[in-house]
This record gives structure tokens, sequence and C-alpha cells, in this order.
């Protein structure tokens, strides 16, 4: 996965000039993206609880115990961790949503 | 180490249809993790995006950026998912799979596949302490060889044995007579010769078995068959009895050409209704060594009183045995084909089995009598279980004699 501490950070908000004329300054669809990615994030979430509920009929051995435990749990982690991306950028873009539209 | 002797095998409790639905959840949430990527990084969320105008663009990418660029976890996250599932499918597919060449060929598959197997299994190649993706999947699948159980429920016992039947015709056996065995000339005494002897037969063409006659310690002759296993897994026609149909028929306890063949073949050595019969097989060879005794002693062709089998799925067959014929299932915890019955053999009194666990990371190795049922022969033969000694005290007249007198037969198919 990586280390989160060497990931590319979030722009930093700043002042701009105003906008163009041909430019939007309407938030609403930036608004709808971000629900958009809300949503999606939301079945990632969902989708790691039912890997969470797997089948576990199989009587594992302890290394293959240890095997389909670790997996399963590396699995969900990263789905877990993917949704918590995907909603982080949905409020990045609402927060920059405002932003870009309110200058003047 | 140690034996464990029971009149069954431990319960089995591991299903590869979960392997397959745990497979499926991966595949949907992998499809949701990449529908993430394709609509955060679409054309559509772009064009929105650079409506904003140059610096708005870079402004709004820029929240965009960890899903669309190279720390994306959605990314990572359904690769991984894919990975895992394709390896869940194949190990399904392995633990199906009844086949020595199957086994070998998964063998070289894995160092192919690894990365499938790393995706989601790397506590096994940990476990396992080795860097090797195929001996890390290797060790993974040998760990829990009960996890066939639902396959062979599902394979073999839903059709299979029908589906080989009417498409592909057992035929009839040959039996050539290959005469004398000159290096086979010294009788067993203990169940480690009896399996050392069936392994250098295992070592020949495909089809051959040995009867060797074994004057006992009473003056009185009795007679010693080995059967090996599987040589071919052609499904479909071929002059090999040792093919999968045979697998498929012996199974669930059908008489096969390769039975009729052995049984042919005793009667050409010259053996009697009135010698006393033990039949050692391997594997395949120890489902027909069963279903070749319960036919000889129900038509009294022939006094099979003995039957020892090395690696073999006898439950749905051995049932059928009758109670005057001793057999002693040997099997290999660490070996996946003994399970490949899904079910535990019956629990009487003329069924020993008895459990040991030699563990070689490798699934052919498991499986093989060089290399994992001579060691458990030994232990067996050191064991003082009282089962394990009532099989071999009655069994004393095949194994106190001096000298053998082994005749080979080559049994082939014709339709």
């Amino acid at each position: 996965v990586g280390d989160p501490a060497r990931r590319p950070q979030p722009l930093a908000p700043r002042s701009l000039p105003s906008h163009a004329p041909h430019m939007s300054a309407d938030p609403a669809p930036l608004y709808a993206i971000a629900a958009e990615l809300d949503r999606r994030a939301a079945l990632l979430r969902a989708r790691a609880w039912l890997i969470g509920t797997a089948p576990t009929r199989t009587r594992w051995s302890s290394a293959g115990a240890r095997a389909w435990a670790d997996g399963v749990a590396r699995i969900r982690m990263l789905l877990l961790r993917s949704a918590e991306q995907v909603e982080h950028a949905a409020v990045q873009l609402r927060a920059r949503a405002a932003e870009v539209c309110s200058w003047e | 180490m140690g034996v464990t002797v029971s009149g069954g095998a431990e319960s089995i409790a591991a299903h590869t249809e979960d392997l397959v639905a745990v497979a499926q959840l991966f595949d949907r949430a992998a499809a949701d993790a990449e529908d993430v990527l394709d609509y955060a990084c679409s054309w559509a969320v772009r064009l929105i995006v650079e409506s904003y105008g140059c610096l708005g663009a870079q402004l709004l990418e820029g929240a965009l950026e960890e899903i669309c660029g190279p720390w994306s976890l959605p990314r990572l996250a359904a690769g991984s998912l894919r990975d895992s599932a394709a390896g869940l499918r194949f190990a399904a597919m392995v633990y199906s799979s009844s086949d020595d060449d199957v086994f070998d060929a998964i063998g070289s598959q894995l160092g192919q596949l690894g990365h499938l197997f790393q995706a989601t299994f790397v506590g096994a190649a940990t476990a396992v302490g080795t860097r090797s993706p195929s001996a890390a999947a290797q060790a993974f699948l040998t760990s829990d060889p009960d996890v066939v159980d639902s396959a062979a429920g599902l394979l073999l016992f839903t059709g299979l044995e029908q589906a080989v039947g009417s498409r592909y015709p057992d035929g009839r056996p040959v039996v050539y007579d290959l005469g004398r065995d000159a290096t086979e000339t010294v009788a067993p005494h203990d169940l480690t010769d009896l399996v050392d002897q069936l392994a250098v037969r295992d070592d020949t063409l495909a089809g051959e078995v040995s009867v060797a006659f074994v004057i006992g310690a009473d003056g009185r002759r009795r007679a010693i068959v080995d059967v090996p296993g599987t040589k071919s897994w052609s499904p479909g026609r071929t002059d090999d009895v040792t093919s999968l149909s045979t697998n498929a028929r012996a199974l669930v306890g059908s008489p096969t050409t390769y039975e009729r063949g052995v049984l042919n073949a005793m009667t050409r050595a010259g053996v009697t209704s009135t010698d006393e019969v033990m039949l050692v097989g391997h594997s395949e060879g120890g489902m027909v060594a069963v279903t070749a005794a319960r036919d000889a002693v129900r038509t009294g062709r022939f006094d099979v009183t003995h039957v020892v089998t090395a690696g073999s799925p006898i439950a749905r067959s051995v049932g059928g045995v009758p109670e005057s014929v001793r057999v002693l299932a040997l099997e290999n915890d660490a070996d996946i084909v003994p399970t490949l019955d899904a079910a535990e053999n019956p629990a009487r009194p003329n069924v020993t089995t008895v459990q040991f666990d030699v563990d070689t990371g490798t699934v052919s190795g498991n499986h093989g009598l060089g290399t994992a049922y001579e060691a458990g022969a030994a232990e067996t033969d050191a064991s003082a279980d009282p089962s394990v000694r009532a099989f071999t005290d009655s069994a004393e007249g095949f194994l106190d004699g001096s000298d053998e007198d082994t005749r080979v037969f080559l049994i082939t198919r014709k339709y």
C-alpha cells in the first residue's frame, strides 16, 4: 500500500483571479460528482463487510488458517482504505468547489 | 511422529464451493473498485472539472489525483481482488483434481501463476518460510488436503461416473503374461516390505501388475497381488486401463476393466479358489483392489482375505467388502488423494484406517509410495495399536515366508 506520509498531499487553497466569462461558477456539478463518489465509496465499504462474512466452513490447518485470515484481512483493508480515499476525494472536491465558485 | 488409527478418517469440513463463492465476492468487489476508478477518471468528470477554467481545474483535479494517480488504492484493490479471485478459483480447481499429471502440471503452472497466490496468500509463503511461489502454494495446498471434500462431491458424485461411463465405454481387458520377475524373490515380512514391493511395480509399465506366490511357515501357498495406481489421466478412449475413467468408476465402487484384468491375471498366474490372497494397491490400484476383493469373494472365484491400500479413496466402496476380508488403509494426512471420496472410511471391524503425517511439501510427494507411504508403513509396523496388530497377526501367513515366486502381467484395454 505504501507509506501514506509519502503520498502527494492535497493542494493548499490559494487566492486566484476572478472567473473569466466562459468559466462555470455553479458548484452543483461538482457536488454531484462528490455525491457519486460517496455512493461508490459506500459500495466499497459494503463489499468489505460482505467479504468479512465470506463462507468459512473450511476447517483449515493452522498454516492455512493464517494464510486465509491474512489474505481476507488484507483484501478488506484494501477495500476500506480505498473507500476512505474516495470519501476523502469527495470531501476535497466539495471544499474546492466552494472555493473555486467563490472566486470573484 | 506417530500414526493415528481409527475406523474412519476424521470428519471433513472443507468446501471448494466456498472458495469459488469467495472468488465471486472478490470479483464483485473488484468491479466496484474499477467502477470508482472509471468514474473518477472519466472524460465526463474531466470535462466538468475543466469547465471551471485552467486554475480551477488544476485545483479540482488535485482532489481526484489520489484516486486516478499512481497511489490509487481502488486500482490496487481491484488488481489484488482480481488476482486473488483467480487464485481461489485455481486452488478450487487444484483441490478438485486427483490427477498426478495435473499435480505435475500444477507444479509448473504455479511457477507462472505464483503472483496470484502471492496476492492473497502471502501468509502461506511466510508460514513455510520460503520465497518460492510454487513451494508456498504447494505447501498451502498440502496443508489442507481435506478441502477436496466438496470437490469430490461436486465433480465425482454428481454424475461424473455416469458421464464418463456413458461417453467412454470401459472396454474389455486384454492380459499379457510378461513372465517371471527375477528381481522379486524375497518374500515380504511386514507392511513396509509390501509397500516397497508395490513401489517397484509402480515404476513399471502402465497396467502392469504382479502376482507373487509365497509359501508360509505353515507350508501353505498364498498369493500377494500388487496393483499400482494411475498412469494415464486421459478421460477418453485409451488402451491404458489405469486411465481416468477407471478412477471415476472405481471411486464409487463400480466394476472396471482394470479389476477384471487383475482377476484374469490371477487366474493366468494359477491362483485357485483355495489360495488365500492379499491385494495390495496404491491410489487407484487400492480402489481396484477393494472392488476386486468384493467381487472375487462374492462370486467365490478367489479367497481374498486381506487388502492393503496406500493413499486410496475407498470410503465409497469398502463398505461392500465382505466381513471375511480384512482391509488396512494407509492414509497420509498430507495426501489429498485419500480424501477425494468425500467421506470417512466406515468404522467396521474389518476395516482399519491408519493415518500418519508425512509432509514432503509437494502434492505428488505426499502421495508417492517411496516418498510418503513407505515411511507411513514403517510407522505402522512399529505401532502397538491393537487394530494394527490384529491385522498383521491375521496376515502372518503372507509375511512369514522366505521366498516368493512373482509373475508379471500387463493389462490393456480393448473396445
